[in-house]
Formats: C-alpha cells, structure tokens, sequence
C-alpha cells in the first residue's frame, strides 16, 4: 500500500515537473519572439509616427462601443477619453445594460443629450432598446438604454448601431491614449491581407491620476495585489500575445480594447452570451467563420495601443475577476475544441488552441494540485531535495526571469512608467509576484475550472472603486 | 528517473543563471537610463549650439557652405539627430532644396542611402539623385537568394526608416531614392516608399503609384490598397489630369480607385478653396461628365458623381439629375449626398423622389441633403413626410428631424404663427401618430413660447400617450397661465373618450 502512494506521488511530480517544463519552454520561445518583435516595432514607430494615417481620408472610420452597467464612477471619464481621441472620423456608442445607478443620467447632463426616438436596425439579436440619448451639437455620440441582458447582449446593440465599417470595444472603467486607436488601425490599414481584429495593450489605472479623460500623471498602485497585477499584465500583454501575434497564431484579445471589422463580427453572430468571456469566445467564433468560409484574413495585435483599464483592488474582488476569466477560457476552448490540434487552423491549431487549452485552461489544476503536493512530498521523503529544488525553480525561480524581462521590455520600448524608482518597484514586485501572489491566482483559477465541470456558470460581477476619486481637477479649476 | 548527484548541480546553476541574469537587466534599466539622460543632454545642448546657424539657414540668410562650416562639429549621434530633426521641422516649400542641398553635404543622405541600399548601390543612387534623374515606371521587386534575410524585420526596419528620411528631401532629389525602394523584397520598405511618394507628390511618381494601385487589384501586391490610395490622395487638383489617361483602364477597379482617389482631392481641395469649374481644366470637366457617369461600372459612376458636383455649371445639373435615376443604389446612395449645395436647387424634386427609394441609406442621404438645404428643402421634406405613406420613408424622416435638431426649428415655427406653424403641427401630428413622441412630450414640458407649447399639446393628443396624459395632469395643476388651461380642457376631454380631430 505504502508502496503504491510513493509510486503514485512519484507518477504525480512527474506529471507536474513535465508541465512546468513544457510551459517554461514554451514561455521562452514566446518571450524571444515578442523580445524580437515588439523591440522592432517600437524603433519603427518612434521614429515613424502614425501622421499617415490621422491625415488620410482613406482610414475608415471606427465606432466605439462602451457596454455600461452601473458604471456611475468612472463613465464619464471613459467617454471623454474616448471622444478626445486623436482619429478622423468616429462615433462613440455608450450601451447603458439597464444600469440601476446614475449612469445615464450622469452622462445625460455631461453631455447635454436629449431622449429621442430612434431607428433600430437589428442584425444580431439582442435586447430590444427602450431609450436613445443624443444631443445634434454632439453627433459623434449616442446613448442607447436597454434591458439588462449581458455583456455581450450589449456588445450586439452596439454593433446594430454602428454604422462604421469597423468597431472597437472599450470597457467602461478604462482610458484610451489619444493616439491608440490610430496605432490599432495601423495594422488594418498597412496590411493587404485583410485583418479581421487588431488588439491592443491593457494596463492598469490604479495609482494614475486623471483630468478631463486623460492621464495627467502615471503612478503605481499601493498595494501588493494591485502592483502584482501591474507586472502580470506587463508579462501577458508583451511577453505572451505578441509571441503569438507573430506566429499568425493569435487566440486571446482583450475586449477591453479591440477593433474588429463589424461585417465579419455580423455574419460570425457576433457576441455569443454562451460563455462568460464574450471577447475570448469572438475570437474564437471568427477564426471558425473565416476557416469555414475559407477566406484569407489575418488577427493582430499590437503593443503600442495602450488602453488604461482598473484591477481589483482586494484579493476577493481578484479572486471573482480571475474565476470568470478561467471559467470563459473554458468555457471558449471547449466551444472550439475542433479546432485543437487541427492543421486546417494552421499554427492557431496545431501550437495556440493546444496550448491554451491544456496549459493555459487545465494546467493550472496541475499548478494549483503541484502547490500542495510537492512541498508535502518532500516532506515526507517522498522527493529528493534535488527534484524539488528543480520543480520550484521552475514554478517560481523561471518565472521571476520571465516577469524582469518584461519589465525590462516595456523600459525599452513603451516607457509608460517615467521614473526610474517606478521601474525599480516594478522589478522587485517581478520577483515578488511569483512567489505567493501566482500560486493564490492558480488556486482561483483551478477554482474557476472546477466550476466550469460542477456546471456552477454565472458571471460573478467585479465591483469597481470607479474613477472619479483620483481625478484631478480639471486645468483652470485648480 | 535522473541522475540525481547531477540534478542538484544543475539546478545551482540555473538558479544562479537565472540570478545573474536578472540583475544583469537590473544594471540594464540603471545603464539605459543613464544613457538615455546623456543622450537627451547632449542633444539639448546641441540644439542651443547650432540653433542660430540652423535658423539662419532655414531663412536663407547663409549658404550651405557656410552652413556645413558652422556644423562641422556635430558629429555623434545626438548632435546628428538634433541637427536633422531641426532641419526637418523648419522644411517648406521655399527652403526644401536648400535642406537637401545640406542633407547631402553634410552626409546624412550618403547615411541614409547606404542603410536604405547598400554600399554599392548607395553611391550610384546619390550621383542619380544630384542629377535629378526621373524615376522609371517600374515597380517589380529584385530577385535575390538573400531575400528571405531581407523580408526580414531586423534588416527591414533600418531600411524603411532610411528611405523615410530619403523621402523627406525635395522631390526631384527623392524621386531615385524612392523609385528604387519599390524593388525592395521588404513590403514594409515598399509602404514606406510610396507613403513618402504621397508625401512629396512628385508628378512623375504618379505612374509609379499607379502601377502598384493596379498591382494591388490585379495582382495581390503586399502593399496595401489604403496606403498606396492614401498616397494619390496627398496630390493636389493641378496633378489630376496625369490621373485622366486611368479614367479609361480596361480593369474596373482601378478605373473605380482613380475616380475615388480624385473625388479625394476635390473633397480636400475644397475644405481650404472654392471649386469652380473656372478652377477646372477643360479635360477633367469633360472627362467627368461625359466618360465616367455612362461607365459600366456602378462603382465609378457612384463615385464620379462627387467629383462632378464640384463643378457648379448646368451640364453638372444634368448629370447628376441622370445619377439620380441611376438603376444602382450606390449610384443613387452617393449622388444625392453630393447634392447638398445650394446651387443644386433645381434638383430639389429628383432628391425628393429619393425619399421613397426602396433602399433605406438613399432615403437617409435624401433626408439629409434636404435638411441641408435650409428652410426651402426643410418644408419640401415636412410636406413630403405629412402624406408619406411608406412607413419606412417617414421613419427615416423623423430620425433626421430629431438627429440634425431641425425638431428647434419646428418649435420655433410653431410659435410663429400662420401657415409655417399649421406645417409644423401637422408634422408633430404626423410624429405623434407614428409614435415618436419622446422630444415632442418634452417640448411641452419645457420652457418655450405657451402658443407652441398649447399647439404641440394639441398635435400630441393625436395618440396621447400615459406619460403624456401624466404631464397634462401636472400641467393643469401647476400652470396657472394658457399652458395650465389647455392641458386641463385636454384632459377632461380625453376623459370623456375624444380627441382633436386629425387636419391632416
């Protein structure tokens, strides 16, 4: 008996010591690759610039979609931002999801709009409006009011709105930089494939101080859960998705800030409310349209469009945010799984949906059963120190290398952080982040796959501090 | 399962690898900064040093000798810079040549062109460059065995940064340079190359676009539409008749792109000058209102109307009334858009035919251009909307009236009395009968003249809604004045079961 737990433990770190290997391995070649792209990428733009396209009457024009519910806080900034952004021609659709707070209101007497009755043409379904704000001295922005029904129900209203041939997603608790949605169309308007999603970088707000929509002065949040997510998302946005970008093999974009063409989102059916991660699962649903249909595209994504969004605050609010996350991304791969290991999706199929179905989705079952299970193992002299030496280096010790290389990274391309004692928090919390803070996220993610198979499914809501208690007054009232 | 004596060891030494490694990027971001401050110093200070040489040659006040003497000591990388950014925002049309001229004397072209093209091909180019040698149309990419190294972005990048700069100088020294990066195998380069034609509109790249235009339609180019489109579109009105020779292509498509790339340049050319067709060459009106609105293609003809709309003379008129009637909604969709000018009144009912096009885009721009039309086209588009029957048709009239605010106008009219005000309680009636009785129910609430106010009440009670009904309750309590009066008359009436009898 004795001997059969030692030989099933021994079988169990085994299995672990191979999967953090295989994800370290496939950590390193995404990481030279995004090094390799994102470096280049920047020389070019530094010294390029994007006037080609602000100037040209050719660039399409793009309508941004804000879905909003009970975003009282923080709306207002948002819309600002997204109205002063620096792009030719663009509508900005606010979808209030039948908001219980102030939302409408607050945005009703910001911008001076006026209830009217207006057209609805519906090419996806969703829930019907029941009111539409506008004011004719702003015609670039509308308020449309429906039904609570979701996310992505809302996503669906705004895109029945638009009337641009592309569209882009915008949270309603984020900031756009002036220039981001000129640096998402780039690709778009550079490439003559076509492009069906252009994707950008989200970071974090928290610790920032705002005026009149924008960011007047760049800070780090104070406390450890929110700088760990700071360094994460360094990690994820120019470490992880470029890699895959310049495989051709892009899986992930974030909704929070994300252009996509709107004919190819329509006849794809759009925003599914199936999963609880509506952006991984459109993406996910195109690359399946655009294969079957056999046309040639092409999804990209691009590190200089920075989006500036809030995290959670607590590691409660942490713990709801990366549940869903994890229970969407389960949720999309097993919508999809045909697509794994599938030649006919090319790299996407034969490296991306693999990796981010048994890594990405279930490894962190194996991450999380890996945290208790080694130490204990060792303990009870069921590893040697060699072997369990190994696995934590190569569960904490690599990943300290991964997360200073991309802070290292964003120092020498993006450069959002200005001052060199930001930089230096940065780099420690690199290190701190993967010890204590990575394993809590796994066991919240683990928690989001068992709920996933226990068919325990719904959107758990994240509760934001909203925006307006670190606006700065406006210049002039200060 | 591992030679476990070995294990250890080299976990040690990972461990100290990976240690090493990230404090060598911790000594990296201390270097980078350090380097970066004394690279932004040194340029500071080099703009002080140089910036009265560089003004004084900007303004034509010293030679380029004597200019190249007064910078002879800018020579590391952030004095270079400093110098060339310097040059490039102070370049305009009277001092591009003289820039240039400096460029090549003080060696940032002979730079460029070597990192753009080679050492080889560097030194022939710039002796072609000085000679100002016209490009040949020819656009096809070199074939090499290294080409693969080439297309690659490590050594792409450089290159199109390097003709980027090339492109900056005066056309008729950046022609060469430009014209031959469209061989390159990189299509970055190639971009860059023809954004940089765009830029300096040069008339004889003009072919040169032309050819990767057609390219990219006939053939898959991987420069892209846009960007070679958005190159024809930097060309002003004078270099639209080097386009005319296109306007008669065999393919449709580029046919359809030379007429919306020179629909571009008139909608451009406009915002800044008054077009007229005095401002017009002979061929170009000719061109437009004869070839393109009998083209076979839809796309051309829907195109070409907005061009022929800028030439205001009676043959215009014509054309466009014949694009109206036009069998394709393209056509019709961008011609009655186009026919937002005053001078166009004459069309006034061919754009009110459009309003019951059985397309629901063309029955919006009819729509508009009407509202655009002032008060004249405004009373064609109500009297048009009182006894339209498409439901379709008076929909997209009513979004118009609430979206451009010609519903202030209509309450304006309402308290002005006579026949202006009978229209405009007719169109509320017409509004309130479809239901579209949010503004209107609004108005009544609002603070405006009593007269529009009882009028509106009036036309509202047409269908009067519950929230409408509430609003008289509280009117008729709170309003002391005729406001007050008519909403309780109104109300009682309602609740006897009656309603004002329909005018319309």
């Amino acid at each position: 008996m004795h001997n059969i737990a030692l030989q099933f433990l021994d079988y169990c770190n085994t299995v672990i010591l191979i999967y953090f290997v295989v994800t370290n391995l496939v950590y390193t070649v995404l990481m030279l690759l995004s090094l390799y792209a994102v470096s280049l990428h920047a020389k070019f733009t530094r010294q390029k610039g994007y006037a080609d396209i602000s100037d040209s009457p050719v660039t399409p024009p793009v309508a941004l979609i804000i879905p909003a519910y009970n975003e009282q806080d923080g709306i207002v900034q948002t819309v600002l931002s997204v109205l002063e952004l620096n792009y030719p021609e663009k509508e900005v659709i606010v979808v209030d999801d039948g908001s219980t707070d102030s939302t409408v209101a607050q945005l009703v007497k910001q911008f001076q709009l006026t209830r009217m009755d207006l057209i609805y043409r519906p090419s996806l379904p969703a829930k019907l409006p029941t009111a539409f704000y506008f004011n004719p001295d702003r015609p670039e922005l509308i308020v449309v009011s429906k039904p609570n029904g979701g996310k992505p129900d809302a996503l669906n209203v705004g895109i029945n709105m638009a009337r641009s041939p592309y569209f882009c997603t915008v949270d309603a608790d984020s900031l756009i930089e002036r220039d981001a949605l000129l640096r998402l169309i780039a690709p778009i308007v550079h490439s003559s494939l076509r492009t069906v999603v252009s994707g950008g970088v989200v970071r974090i707000i928290n610790g920032c101080t705002l005026r009149d929509g924008r960011i007047a002065e760049i800070d780090l949040p104070r406390t450890w859960v929110e700088r760990c997510q700071v360094v994460e998302y360094i990690r994820a946005f120019l470490f992880g998705r470029p890699g895959w970008n310049f495989l051709n093999a892009t899986f992930i974009v974030s909704g929070a800030f994300c252009l996509m063409e709107r004919d190819t989102a329509i006849q794809a059916g759009g925003f599914s409310t199936d999963t609880v991660t509506e952006d991984i699962d459109i993406i996910a649903t195109i690359h399946h349209f655009m294969k079957e249909n056999k046309r040639k595209y092409q999804m990209v994504f691009t590190t200089d469009p920075i989006c500036w969004t809030e995290a959670p605050r607590s590691l409660s609010m942490l713990a709801r945010q990366r549940r869903r996350w994890q229970l969407g991304l389960m949720q999309t791969v097993m919508k999809h799984n045909k697509m794994i290991w599938s030649p006919r999706f090319g790299l996407l199929g034969l490296f991306s949906m693999p990796f981010h179905a048994y890594i990405e989705a279930m490894g962190c079952v194996i991450e999380a059963f890996g945290t208790f299970l080694v130490p204990f193992s060792f303990i009870i002299g069921a590893m040697p120190l060699s072997l369990f030496l190994l696995i934590i280096f190569l569960a904490v010790g690599y990943g300290t290398l991964l997360s200073m290389g991309a802070v290292l990274l964003e120092e020498t391309t993006l450069h959002r952080y200005p001052r060199l004692k930001h930089v230096l928090i940065l780099m420690i919390y690199a290190v701190f982040e993967n010890i204590g803070f990575r394993q809590i996220v796994t066991l919240f993610r683990a928690q989001g796959v068992f709920r996933y198979f226990t068919g325990l499914r719904k959107w758990e809501h994240v509760e934001h501090e909203g925006a307006t208690p670190r606006v700065a007054p406006a210049r002039g009232q200060a | 399962m591992f030679l476990i004596e070995d294990l250890t060891a080299m976990v040690l030494w990972l461990l100290a690898t990976v240690l090493a490694l990230n404090l060598v990027f911790l000594i990296f971001v201390f270097y980078r900064r350090a380097a970066r401050n004394r690279y932004y110093r040194a340029k500071d200070a080099a703009r002080e040093r140089y910036r009265t040489v560089l003004s004084q040659f900007t303004n034509g006040e010293i030679s380029t000798a004597q200019a190249v003497e007064g910078l002879r000591g800018a020579s590391g990388a952030a004095a270079q810079d400093a110098v060339q950014e310097r040059l490039l925002a102070s370049v305009d049309p009277s001092n591009i040549e003289h820039v240039t001229e400096l460029f090549f004397a003080l060696g940032y072209v002979h730079r460029w062109a070597r990192t753009a093209f080679g050492r080889s091909r560097a030194a022939q180019l710039e002796e072609r460059s000085r000679r100002k040698e016209k490009a040949a149309v020819s656009t096809g990419q070199r074939r090499s065995m290294w080409n693969f190294l080439h297309r690659s972005r490590l050594f792409s990048v450089p290159r199109a940064l390097a003709v980027d700069r090339l492109g900056t100088l005066a056309p008729d020294f950046s022609q060469v340079f430009v014209a031959e990066a469209l061989h390159d195998p990189s299509s970055q380069v190639r971009r860059v190359a023809v954004e940089a034609m765009g830029k300096s509109r040069h008339p004889a790249a003009i072919p040169l676009l032309l050819e990767e235009l057609r390219k990219a339609i006939d053939e898959g180019n991987d420069v892209s539409l846009r960007t070679t489109k958005s190159a024809l579109v930097c060309y002003n009105l004078e270099d639209i008749s080097h386009f005319l020779p296109f306007l008669s292509h065999p393919s449709r498509r580029v046919r359809f792109f030379v007429v919306d790339a020179i629909r571009e340049i008139f909608v451009k050319a406009s915002r800044y000058t008054a077009i007229s067709r005095t401002t017009l060459s002979q061929d170009i009106r000719s061109a437009f209102l004869t070839k393109v609105p009998s083209d076979t293609f839809a796309d051309v003809r829907a195109r070409g109307a907005a061009v022929i709309a800028n030439f205001r003379e009676p043959e215009a008129t014509d054309a466009l009334r014949k694009l109206l009637a036009d069998e394709n909604e393209f056509v019709r969709l961008h011609t009655v858009r186009v026919c937002n000018d005053p001078f166009y009144s004459d069309l006034l009912p061919d754009i009110v035919r459009c309003l019951g096009d059985n397309k629901w885009r063309v029955r919006e721009a009819a729509a508009q251009t009407l509202s655009a039309f002032g008060h004249r086209g405004a009373n064609e588009l109500y009297r048009y909307f009182i006894v339209a029957k498409d439901r379709y048709a008076a929909e997209q009239i009513t979004e118009e009236i609430q979206r451009t605010g010609m519903i202030r106008t209509l309450l304006d009219e309402l308290s002005g009395g006579g026949e202006e005000a009978g229209l405009a309680q007719d169109v509320c009636r017409k509004m309130t009968l479809m239901g579209k009785t949010t503004l209107l129910t609004q108005a009544v609430a609002a603070n405006i003249a009593p007269e529009a106010r009882i009028l509106l009440m009036e036309a509202l009670m047409e269908a009067p809604s519950q929230g409408f009904l509430n609003l008289l309750a509280t009117l008729s309590k709170k309003d002391t004045g005729p406001v007050g009066a008519k909403a309780g008359s109104l109300l009682r009436q309602s609740a006897q079961g009656g309603s004002l009898p329909s005018r319309g």
